[in-house]
């Protein structure tokens, strides 16, 4: 099989990169600083955003406790929203919303419908996430932590066959 | 003397159904000098901006509707009505597993930057896409970026160049 390698044009090395203005190639200290600063500005509004997006997945799960034939419209709901609060905690410094939401969007990720048991573990990840962002819990080590993390661990592993791997595992 | 990147030369499109991300990521840009920052909230508005021109760098998360972020660099790289076939694309998704960066890197994309991101990561992959710009190869399977990272000169026979990619 013929390998065609086709040079880079370079356009936009020559366009922006030079030995008098601009920024260095590694990133400083204060640079860091900076954009760290960029994304501190937008903290309370992802926050609060994250509080809106809880209440609406308690608003979703309603629905489909009330509704059966919204299971799914409701599942593809929660798995969007668990997939931006898991894009979105860590880069905000909140890793632990990162990894709960993570741990939602795992769980749900193989499903097709939702069951009043895989409600119960969506609704206790959903209490988890509340618990950190209403704490504004950003470490990752402490007791509390470790116990956010045992309860949903536990949850999740109660909703698998017998015989599964727990999760973490 | 050492290099420097002047941002304000660079022009970006930042590709994120979430409106607080999209707006994270070009306010950092500016920060960083950038003067054009476009914006879209999903694939088809992403696509008429890159048609319409002016993008130098498209920073794309994954999870986008109606075509994902996957179609959307496919077509970028293979479609004959791509406005530019060699646009270094960054995919900056929460789509973090292993497998997906595998699956990127295979179809074409410059740089993987997973949510969440810090920023010394984020500045990484801008430098790489800017200062320090890959070759591409082109075979039956595979239009991209060259996927070998280290371009180093070699003086031996290249043995690879009747073998699969």
């Amino acid at each position: 099989m013929r390998r065609n390698t086709i040079p880079n044009r370079g356009e936009l090395k020559r366009k922006a990169v030079n030995f008098k203005t601009g920024l260095g190639l590694k990133l400083d200290d204060e640079l860091r600083q900076k954009m760290e600063a960029v994304v501190q500005a937008s903290t309370a509004q992802f926050l609060e955003e994250t509080v809106e997006r809880l209440k609406g997945l308690r608003e979703a799960l309603g629905r489909a406790a009330s509704d059966p034939a919204s299971r799914r419209e409701v599942l593809e709901h929660i798995r969007e929203e668990a997939f931006q609060i898991k894009g979105m905690g860590g880069v905000f410094g909140y890793p632990l919303l990162t990894e709960f939401a993570k741990s939602l969007h795992d769980f749900l990720k193989e499903l097709d419908d939702l069951d009043e048991l895989q409600q119960e573990i969506v609704s206790i990840h959903v209490d988890t996430l509340y618990v950190v962002v209403s704490h504004k819990i950003t470490g990752t080590g402490g007791p509390l932590e470790a116990q956010l993390r045992a309860s949903l661990k536990a949850a999740v592993d109660k909703a698998k066959p017998a015989g599964a791997k727990p999760a973490g595992a | 003397m050492s290099e420097k990147i002047d941002f304000s030369h660079v022009r970006f499109l930042v590709v994120d159904t979430n409106k607080l991300m999209c707006q994270l990521i070009k306010d950092i840009l500016q920060m960083l000098g950038v003067l054009q920052v476009a914006t879209a909230r999903d694939s088809e508005k992403a696509i008429a901006v890159l048609r319409s021109g002016g993008v130098d760098v498209l920073i794309t998360e994954w999870n986008l509707k109606p075509k994902s972020g996957m179609e959307l660099l496919d077509w970028l790289r293979n479609d004959g009505t791509s406005p530019d076939r060699m646009m270094p694309v960054i995919f900056l998704t929460a789509n973090s597993e292993m497998e997906y960066v595998v699956e990127s890197r295979d179809r074409g994309v410059t740089e993987f930057l997973a949510k969440p991101f810090t920023a010394d990561s984020m500045y990484r992959r801008l430098v790489s896409v800017i200062a320090r710009p890959r070759d591409f190869v082109s075979v039956p399977n595979y239009f991209g970026p060259d996927r070998r990272r280290q371009q180093l000169p070699f003086e031996g026979p290249d043995r690879r160049q009747h073998k699969p990619e």
